[in-house]
């Protein structure tokens, strides 16, 4: 199967220390997660939790196939791609669970469009950013059409006053707008230093083209003096300075001079 | 008889333009580097220096700031390619050397530049 370029690069070597971060920041991301899945029902905030237990461990199972496809080397791009995709699947449903439109999860799809623009590419990122609008609206139709049923939001579940919520929520805000902030930031790092290495690059690129110039003006220098010599000491000889000269030579110096000043010519064509 | 010195780190070039001003009269000196060349001209005190601007050592330009330099007409002759415009600028201003010639330079044209600075032999 042939896959657009921007999916292939993904899987390039290259790009493997980026597949190998995706996999510690999936773990690391789910853990969190559950534990916050944990947190919330424990205070009570989430009255139906196995649903999200259940996404977690389908998470963490396509996270552990990334992991192998990558130590074998053997369908990266695959189970790379099945990884995101159980990410957004995760994420609208978590969603779902914690109450739909109005679940405070909603600002998931950040994190995992901000690592993805981490770590890919435009192609891929403008992908997995569309898939996530596509879930989240194919959701929201879902339960509009009353096919999936409309569960309530751990805010009307436990009260927006309570502290547990607003710890949790905290907590959860922290993270969420933490992790997009940190990739970002790396992002903008990168550029950065890749625009700093091009001006370095620059630099030395204006340097050397300093240096030629430099070295054609020696060269001009160089090969213009001799020409000199060989114009002026024909004039001499057909000037009769050196004695008399016959028709037959003064027509060879004549030729000389002409052959010296091609060679000038040429060589100003050269390096003018 | 006027005396000319040439200062010119080429010989061929040297010899061709000893040969030729020689062959109308004038008697000269040729030094082969700055120092000797500055040196030659305080000695000698010809009635013009021919002096290519790239010597080895010391630049042609020196020699303009000597005494005698102050009142001898100079020529200055080099084969810098690009930069003529400022070699121009540099005789008709700081170094207030007469001529400036481009190598190769016709030699008949140095001839008149010299016959108008210091007249025939």
């Amino acid at each position: 199967m042939r896959y657009p370029a921007f999916l292939a690069e993904v899987a390039l070597p290259a790009n493997r220390k980026n597949l190998r971060s995706s996999i510690v920041t999936g773990y690391g991301t789910a853990l969190f997660f559950g534990l916050l899945f944990v947190a919330s029902h424990g205070a009570g905030l989430l009255p139906i939790v196995w649903p999200l237990y259940a996404l977690i461990a389908f998470k963490l199972v396509t996270n552990t196939l990334a992991y192998l496809s990558l130590r074998y080397e053997t369908l990266m791009l695959e189970a790379s791609g099945l990884n995101v995709a159980a990410d957004l699947l995760t994420m609208t449903g978590a969603v779902y669970f914690t109450g739909g439109r109005s679940s405070p999860l909603f600002a998931v799809y950040g994190m995992e469009v901000s690592v993805v623009a981490l770590l890919t590419n435009r192609g891929t990122t403008i992908l997995v950013g569309g898939s996530a609008i596509a879930l989240y609206g194919a959701m929201v139709i879902l339960v509009h059409a009353g096919v999936l049923t409309a569960l309530p939001s751990p805010i009307t579940a436990a009260g927006v006053g309570s502290v547990g919520y607003v710890v949790i929520q905290l907590l959860f805000v922290a993270v969420v707008l933490g992790a997009p902030t940190f990739y970002t930031a790396t992002i903008l790092g990168v550029l950065r230093e890749k625009g700093r290495a091009l001006e370095e690059r620059n630099r030395e690129l204006v340097e050397a083209g300093r240096h030629k110039s430099q070295f054609m003006a020696n060269i001009t220098h160089e090969l213009r003096t001799p020409i000199h010599g060989i114009c002026g000491l024909s004039d001499l000889v057909s000037g009769g300075i050196y004695g008399p000269v016959t028709e037959k030579q003064k027509d060879a110096q004549q030729k000389i001079k002409r052959s010296a000043q091609s060679l000038l010519g040429l060589i100003a064509a050269e390096i003018a | 008889m006027k005396k000319i010195l040439v200062v010119e780190d080429d010989p061929v070039n040297a010899s061709m333009l000893r040969d030729y001003l020689e062959a109308y009269n004038y008697t000269i000196s040729v030094a082969a580097s700055g120092p000797a060349g500055i040196a030659t001209f305080n000695d000698e005190k010809p009635d013009l220096a021919i002096v290519d601007v790239l010597l080895p050592r010391t630049n042609g330009f020196e020699i303009k700031r000597t005494e005698h330099g102050k009142k001898t007409p100079i020529f200055l002759m080099s084969a810098i390619y690009k930069d003529i415009e400022h070699a121009e600028a540099c005789t008709r201003t700081d170094l207030q050397a007469q001529a400036y010639f481009v190598k190769p330079f016709d030699l008949e044209r140095l001839l008149s530049h010299v016959q108008l600075f210091i007249g025939e032999a």
